[in-house]
C-alpha cells in the first residue's frame, strides 16, 4: 500500500534526524569541544545534507506554499488572490459535496481499517502456526499488499465486481441472480472499495506475525498447563501482550485510510452519486479539474487536521488499552 | 526479553506519517527554459489525444522541419483530463508552450486572463482561410475574435448497432421522429430484444443530449454573460422524460446508466453498446471510428430526436479542438506559419487525415475522400446529411461550465437511484450551478 510505504520511509527519516542532530545540540550546550568531535559533526552534517535538502525544497517548501494557497483564491492560471478564511468558511458553510465527502471518508476508515486489522490478526495467527510451506504463504499473502494500490488491480476490481464479473457469475451459479454491478449502485459501491482495502492486509500482518514471534512460550504453556483453552489462551495472553502492535498498525492504517485515492478515482470515479466520493478525491477534482488550488490546499490543511486530531485521540486512549511488557505504560 | 516500542516512536511515525501526506505535496513548478541559441527557433506543441494522434501530429511536424529548416519542433502530449491539468502547471510556472490545442468548453477562461494570441492579424497571411468552412469557423469564436484555428469539427450523433435495430424488426431510425416517437420506438427495442437489453442508454446525466434538447426549444444553456439560460420547468420535462423512460425499460435501469462510473480508464469495450446490450448511444460523430474498432457488429449513426411540431433545429457543428498560440510565445509568426501548414499544406492533410474530425478547409476534405475508410466515410456523408437539423451555436461555455456539468450529472444520478424527488433535484441543481458559476465569474 502506498500511503503506507510513505508513512514507513519517512518514520525512519524523522528517526535519523533526531538522533543524529543530537550531538549537534549537546555542543552547543557544553560550549567547548574537541576539534575532532566537531569533525565528525561537519562529516555528518554534509552527509545529511542531500537529505536535509530535499526535505526543505520537496516537503517543507511545498507544504508552506499550500499553507499560503490555502489563504488564497488560486486558479493556476493568474496569479493567486488573498482572501483570507474564506476557502475555509465555504468548506463548511457552502460546499455540500465537501460534507459529503467527509461523511463518506469517515465511513470508510471506521469499517476499513477495523476490518483490515482484524483479517490481518487473523492470518498472522493461523501463519505464525507451524505450517509447512509458510515461508511460501506469507510471500503469497504479502503480494496484495504490494499490487493493491495500483492502478491495474483498480481496473480487475472493477471488472470482478462489474455487472458480468466474476463475482456475480458466482452468485449465479449459486442460484442468485446478480442483476446490478456492485460498483455502480451507491449502497454497495462502497463495500467494493472496503474489501479492496481489507485485501491489502500483507503489511499488518507481517507486524503481527513479528509480535506473535516474540511472545514468550512459557506464558502460553504455563496457561496450558492451568488448564486455559485456546481462545482464552489467545484472549488473556496473546492480545493483551500485541497491543503495542495494534495500536502501531491502527496509527498507520488510519492515517493511510484518510488518504485513500486510487481506488476510488479508478473503480468508481467517486460514484455512484457520490456514494465514494472520498476527502482526496475531491480534493483533486476541486484543485485539478475545476482549477481551484487555493480552496484544494485548504481542504489539504483540513484534513491533516483531522488525521492529527485522530492520531492523538489513539495516543490518549492508549494508556488504557496498550500494555507494554516492561511495565511501562 | 525486551519489546522496545515506545510511546516516542509512535509519535515520530504519527509525525512522519503526516508530514508525508501526499496530499500536501501537490504543487509543483516547470523550469527550463528554452535556450535559444543563433538561427534556430524551437517551437514546443501540446495536445490531448492518443499515441495514434500523436503520430499523425509528430508526421507534420517532420514536414515543417523540412520546409522551414531555421524551425526545430519539440511535442507533448496526454489523455484530455490530464492535458487541463498539465497545461494549467506549466502556466504558473511560466513555462508554457508556443502552440496549444484548445477546446471550446476552456477558451473563455483562456481568453479571459490573456493566456492564448489573438490571431486577426496573422489573418490571411500567413494563416489561410480563403476556403474554410465558415459554420466551423463562426462556431470557434470568441467575442468574435478568432483566438484558435479549428482543426476539425463533429456534430452529436446517436450511434447505433444496425445488427440489433434489424433483429428487433423496428427500422431503422426516422430522422424526423420526436423524443417521444424515439420514447416508443426503444420502448420496442427494449421489449423485442428481452430480459437484459435495452433501446436505448440513460441520457438523463448526459449533457451532450441535453444541451441539443434545450436548443431544440430556441434557447442556449448560457447566456452571454456566463449565466444559466433554461428554467427549472425545461430542466424538469428532460428529468421527468427519462424518469419515464427508465420505468418503461425503454432505457436501461440506474445501475447501468447512471451508476456506471465513468473515469478515466473507462474505453468503449466498457459501454452497454459496445457489449450489445443497448441500441442506442449518444455521442459525437468523430468517435465513430474508435468506437466501431471495438466491435465486429456495424454501427451507423442518426440525428438525435427532434422536438415537437415548431421546435428549432438543436444540433450544431462542434469545432473538435483549436491550435492556438501561447500569448507568452517569442515566436508568433513561426508559430502562426505551422498553423497554416497544418490546414493548407497538402502533405499534413494527408497526414492528420480525419483523425481530429473533419478538417475545415474545402481542399482538405477533398484531398481526403479518396483515401478513406468506410467508417470514416460513413461519418462524412452524416456530416454532410445532419446539416438541415442543425443551428450554429454562438454562445461560449462560461467559466465553471464544467461544475455546472458535474453538478448536473450528480442529481440526474440521485433522482435515478430514488434518492432526490425531481422537483428537489431541479431546486439544488440551479442552487449549486449558480454557486459554481459565480465563483468563476467572467471579470
Amino acid at each position: 500500500m502506498k500511503e503506507t510505504k510513505l508513512a514507513d520511509s519517512s518514520d525512519w527519516e524523522m528517526q535519523m534526524t533526531v538522533e543524529d542532530l543530537t550531538p549537534l545540540l549537546r555542543q552547543r550546550k557544553w560550549g567547548q569541544r574537541s576539534l575532532r568531535t566537531r569533525k565528525q559533526n561537519l562529516v555528518a552534517f554534509v552527509f545529511l545534507l542531500p537529505w536535509l535538502g530535499g526535505l526543505l525544497i520537496f516537503t517543507v517548501g511545498p507544504m508552506l506554499a499550500s499553507l499560503y494557497y490555502s489563504f488564497t483564491s488560486y486558479d493556476l492560471l493568474s496569479a493567486p488572490q488573498w482572501v483570507g478564511l474564506d476557502n475555509y468558511v465555504r468548506m463548511f458553510t457552502q460546499d455540500d459535496r465537501y460534507l459529503t465527502a467527509l461523511k463518506v471518508t469517515f465511513l470508510y476508515v471506521f469499517i476499513s481499517v477495523p476490518l483490515k486489522l482484524a483479517f490481518s490478526l487473523l492470518l498472522a495467527v493461523v501463519l505464525s502456526k507451524g505450517l509447512r510451506a509458510v515461508g511460501l504463504y506469507r510471500a503469497v499473502y504479502y503480494v496484495p499488499s504490494l499490487l493493491g494500490g495500483s492502478v491495474a488491480i483498480a481496473i480487475l476490481w472493477r471488472q470482478i465486481f462489474g455487472l458480468d464479473g466474476i463475482v456475480n457469475q458466482g452468485l449465479g451459479l449459486l442460484g442468485v441472480n446478480g442483476q446490478d454491478s456492485w460498483i455502480s449502485m451507491p449502497n454497495t459501491a462502497m463495500l467494493t472499495l472496503v474489501l479492496l482495502a481489507v485485501w491489502q492486509f500483507g503489511s499488518p500482518m507481517l507486524i503481527f506475525i513479528a509480535g506473535l514471534k516474540q511472545i514468550p512460550s512459557e506464558l502460553n504453556d504455563s496457561a496450558q498447563v492451568d488448564g486455559a483453552g485456546r481462545l482464552r489462551r489467545f484472549f488473556q495472553i496473546t492480545l493483551p501482550l500485541l497491543t503495542p502492535l495494534i495500536f502501531f498498525n491502527l496509527v498507520l492504517q488510519m492515517i493511510g485510510s484518510f488518504q485513500v485515492f486510487t481506488s476510488a478515482l479508478i473503480v468508481t470515479n467517486g460514484g455512484p452519486a457520490d456514494a465514494t466520493l472520498f476527502y482526496t478525491l475531491y480534493l483533486y477534482q476541486q484543485g485539478f479539474g475545476n482549477y481551484q488550488m487555493g480552496y484544494a490546499a485548504a481542504m489539504a490543511w483540513v484534513l491533516m487536521a483531522i488525521v492529527m486530531i485522530f492520531t492523538a485521540l489513539i495516543f490518549l486512549t492508549s494508556r488504557y488499552w496498550v500494555f507494554y511488557q516492561d511495565g511501562r505504560i | 526479553m525486551q519489546t522496545t516500542f515506545k510511546r516516542r516512536d509512535f509519535l515520530r511515525a504519527g509525525v512522519g506519517a503526516v508530514m508525508g501526506s501526499s496530499a500536501l505535496g501537490l504543487m509543483s513548478c516547470g523550469g527550463a527554459g528554452s535556450g535559444s541559441g543563433g538561427q534556430t527557433v524551437p517551437l514546443r506543441l501540446e495536445f490531448w489525444g492518443t499515441t495514434e494522434r500523436d503520430k499523425r501530429t509528430r508526421q507534420v511536424m517532420t514536414l515543417f522541419e523540412q520546409s522551414h529548416p531555421s524551425v526545430q519542433m519539440t511535442s507533448q502530449f496526454t489523455d484530455f483530463n490530464s492535458y487541463w491539468t498539465k497545461l494549467g502547471t506549466e502556466i504558473s510556472g511560466g513555462n508554457e508552450p508556443d502552440l496549444l490545442q484548445m477546446d471550446m468548453g476552456y477558451i473563455a477562461e483562456f481568453v479571459q486572463k490573456k493566456l492564448i494570441l489573438d490571431l486577426t492579424k496573422y489573418i490571411p497571411k500567413p494563416i489561410n482561410l480563403s476556403d474554410f468552412d465558415k459554420v466551423l469557423l463562426k462556431g470557434s469564436e470568441a467575442n468574435n475574435i478568432i483566438y484558435g484555428i479549428p482543426l476539425g469539427g463533429n456534430y452529436q450523433a446517436s450511434f447505433y448497432r444496425t445488427d440489433l435495430v434489424s433483429q428487433a424488426k423496428v427500422g431503422e431510425p426516422d430522422p424526423n421522429m420526436t423524443w417521444d416517437d424515439f420514447a416508443t420506438y426503444a420502448g420496442k427495442i427494449s421489449k423485442a430484444l428481452g430480459k437484459g437489453f435495452w433501446g436505448c442508454e440513460d441520457g438523463s446525466n448526459n449533457q451532450v443530449i441535453f444541451e441539443v434538447f434545450i436548443r431544440q426549444r430556441g434557447k442556449e444553456v448560457y447566456t452571454d454573460d456566463g449565466q444559466i439560460n433554461f428554467s427549472k420547468q425545461d430542466l424538469t420535462d428532460w428529468w421527468t422524460y427519462w424518469s419515464n423512460m427508465r420505468a418503461s425499460g425503454a432505457c436501461v435501469p440506474a445501475s447501468l446508466g447512471v451508476g456506471a462510473p465513468l473515469t478515466t480508464t473507462t474505453t468503449p469495450s466498457d459501454s452497454l453498446l459496445i457489449a450489445g446490450k443497448v441500441a442506442f448511444h449518444f455521442d459525437w460523430s468523430n468517435l465513430i471510428v474508435a468506437w466501431q474498432k471495438f466491435t465486429p457488429h456495424k454501427l451507423s449513426m442518426a440525428v438525435f430526436p427532434q422536438g415537437p411540431a415548431g421546435s428549432m433545429p438543436g444540433q450544431y457543428f462542434k469545432v473538435s479542438q483549436l491550435m492556438s498560440i501561447s500569448s507568452k510565445t517569442k515566436y508568433p509568426e513561426e508559430a502562426a506559419n505551422f498553423v497554416n501548414f497544418m490546414i493548407n499544406d497538402t502533405g499534413a492533410i494527408k497526414a492528420l487525415d480525419i483523425e481530429r474530425g473533419i478538417p475545415g478547409a474545402a481542399k482538405a476534405r477533398d484531398i481526403l475522400k479518396p483515401q478513406l475508410t468506410p467508417t470514416q466515410q460513413e461519418e462524412l456523408a452524416y456530416i454532410d446529411q445532419v446539416g438541415k437539423y442543425a443551428r450554429p451555436k454562438t454562445v461560449l461555455d462560461p467559466p465553471g461550465a464544467n461544475q455546472v456539468v458535474t453538478a448536473y450529472q450528480l442529481y440526474a444520478s440521485k433522482i435515478a437511484f430514488g434518492q432526490l424527488s425531481i422537483s428537489a433535484a431541479v431546486n439544488q441543481f440551479f442552487s449549486d450551478a449558480q454557486k459554481a458559476l459565480s465563483q468563476t465569474k467572467l471579470s
